[in-house]
């Protein structure tokens, strides 16, 4: 997982997550829901994931687990293969 | 949605949605396991800022075609009160986790909403035995609050929803 990936998915989240935590406090295995992302927010931060490497979430990956974490939505991202994620 | 930004401005709606939940509870039996019940909450304004960053991509991903005919006058609280009351319903119907929003259609009927499953909601209805589900949608301080109700039935009862294995567009 780079960091460069890492930072965009945090600056994609400043601007959709709408998270209660300060994200800076935040490691990339900690639980965005518990830090007050909505299923509203998930949605919004999908979509912004999808405009920033140009890739498609499939309906499959939509699940609470895919965006529960920084760490798991650069997994998905990673996944589905736009080069400017690796 | 504990912790959100929005609870703030929620907090004021805190006694009303209490007040619904005990209605909806003691109209339904109380803990009856024969009533399930599922509530939720939406801000409008982030509602607001998807539509102004994604606009019909946002549309097309959680909403029915029907749905966004019915929201066109109301804007960004309508489709609140839809996301909402599908969140509801999710709720209500238990593990829900990676349904897709458009098989939970809220629309108008008479002037009341109606909730019409298909694909994987609509299965996971049948298996629960509920054949139909009411809501209730309610707006005040920037929130949209949805409330679901439903019965479960006897095995093998009549569904009007449409278990299918597409998903609704």
């Amino acid at each position: 997982m780079s960091s460069d990936l890492t930072t965009r998915i945090r600056e994609v989240l400043g601007r959709h997550a709408h998270l209660s935590r300060d994200l800076t406090t935040m490691s990339d295995s900690d639980d965005l829901y518990a830090a007050g992302m909505t299923s509203h927010a998930s949605v919004t931060v999908m979509l912004a994931c999808e405009d920033e490497w140009d890739v498609e979430f499939p309906q499959k990956m939509l699940t609470k687990a895919t965006f529960s974490s920084i760490a798991a939505i650069a997994a998905a991202v990673g996944s589905l293969g736009p080069a400017s994620a690796s | 949605m504990p912790g959100h930004p929005d609870a703030a401005i929620g907090g004021a709606m805190t006694a009303a949605m209490t007040a619904a939940m005990t209605a909806a509870m003691t109209a339904a039996g109380g803990a009856s396991s024969r009533v399930r019940v599922g509530c939720d909450v939406q801000s409008i304004d982030d509602v607001d800022d998807a539509l102004a960053c994604f606009g019909a991509r946002y549309l097309d991903r959680v909403y029915t075609r029907a749905e966004q005919a019915d929201c066109r006058a109301g804007g960004a609280a309508s489709l609140a009160g839809r996301f909402a009351a599908k969140e509801a319903v999710l709720k209500l119907l238990g593990n829900a986790d990676g349904i897709d929003p458009r098989t939970v259609e809220i629309t108008t009927m008479a002037r009341r909403p109606s909730v019409r499953l298909s694909g994987s909601a609509a299965n996971l209805a049948q298996a629960a035995r509920i054949a139909a589900i009411d809501v209730s949608i309610s707006h005040d301080g920037g929130l949209a609050f949805a409330v679901a109700v439903a019965e479960r039935g006897s095995p093998g009862i009549e569904s009007g929803h449409q278990p299918t294995s597409g998903e609704k567009q």
